[in-house]
């Protein structure tokens, strides 16, 4: 199972490469709309890419709540939890 | 002295223009709005009736401001934008005015508008007859919306800044119009538009008119396929890198107006 630095580490690179946003501007705490830039069509593939990370199918009501980084990581680690 | 004539003049006229606008539209939506809907059945053949009588009233309004000596009007491409059918259609938005000037000079725009105005007692009537999209839908039911108008025909405009520009300021999109294209497979119809001197802007009251009659243009731009743009790049990156090319497209023409 994935552990939370290894999620983070994922997220982060989904980020760079999918959304080009700049790797200085990534922490935990970085809002994904209103710090990095996202709209709700990326919010859509993201959690395409997280699907396809997990293994699992993710619904988007889950992720209604996620605003930072650090909220995808305890969202994503919640799922993988046994 | 024939200055501040032409200057008292067009202020009166300015005046003018807008009440025009006010109560035309009021008057509209008690009787013109009201009579098509009940000639019409409801659905397709309605809206586009509704909005080809839009058509109509702004394209009298644009030739009013003309006459009046309000405004004038260069436009580049007259053709072109008035074969233009099945588009995204993309402009910058430096006044009031550009909304009526493109629903004057393209056939069948489709408009994306505030919720707000849907609701509004004013004209929520008209905004419904003319069946325009709501931009207050989520994000796949916009794009489904778009998507249907586009393939049916019709001109979907989108100022992708959002709202007026700020004068003196960097022209700034929102991604929104570019994941519509991409999505959707639309092509993009490119327009520019400028005014000089500019006047009109957001927050800027009626009756500050400019020292001279102001000069509108509005010209037809290339026509972008979405094929290309796509360029084998995922969308989420396609539609950021569409956006800054657009932005350096509208800088440059911009500052050689």
């Amino acid at each position: 199972m994935l552990s939370r630095d290894e999620i983070y580490e994922k997220v982060s690179a989904y980020l760079v490469e999918m959304f080009e946003v700049p790797p200085e501007k990534i922490t935990p705490e970085a809002r994904l709309f209103a710090d990095l830039d996202l709209d709700s069509i990326d919010a859509i593939d993201l959690i395409v890419q997280l699907q396809n990370l997990t293994g699992r199918k993710i619904k988007a009501e889950e992720f209604k709540t996620v605003r930072t980084i650090q909220d995808v990581v305890d969202r994503v680690h919640g799922l993988l939890a046994p | 002295m024939h200055k501040l004539l032409d200057r008292a003049w067009r202020l009166i006229g300015t005046g003018f223009a807008f009440a025009f606008i006010f109560a035309g539209g009021a008057l509209a939506a008690m009787t013109l709005f009201p009579m098509i809907a009940c000639l019409t059945r409801p659905g397709e053949v309605r809206h586009r009736a509704t909005r080809e009588a839009i058509r109509r009233i702004f394209q009298f309004y644009i030739g009013m401001l003309q006459v009046l000596g309000l405004i004038r009007l260069k436009v580049d491409g007259t053709q072109a934008l008035a074969e233009t059918t099945g588009r995204l259609v993309v402009a910058n938005h430096p006044t009031i005015l550009d909304v009526v000037l493109l629903i004057a000079l393209l056939p069948r725009v489709q408009c994306i508008v505030k919720g707000e105005l849907w609701r509004s007692r004013y004209l929520g009537g008209t905004m419904r007859a003319a069946g325009y999209i709501r931009n207050d839908l989520g994000a796949s039911e916009l794009l489904a919306a778009c998507k249907k108008a586009i393939d049916e025909g019709n001109n979907v405009l989108i100022f992708p800044e959002g709202t007026r520009t700020k004068p003196n300021t960097p022209l700034h999109m929102q991604r929104g119009f570019a994941n519509i294209a991409l999505l959707s497979g639309a092509r993009i119809q490119l327009v520019t538009i400028t005014c000089q001197p500019i006047t009109l802007t957001k927050g800027e009251p009626w009756w500050r008119i400019p020292a001279r009659r102001p000069d509108f243009s509005v010209s037809a731009g290339e026509c972008l396929e979405t094929a290309d743009l796509l360029n084998n790049e995922v969308r989420s990156l396609a539609a950021r890198h569409l956006v800054k090319r657009l932005e350096t497209y509208y800088a440059e023409r911009l500052s050689h107006a």
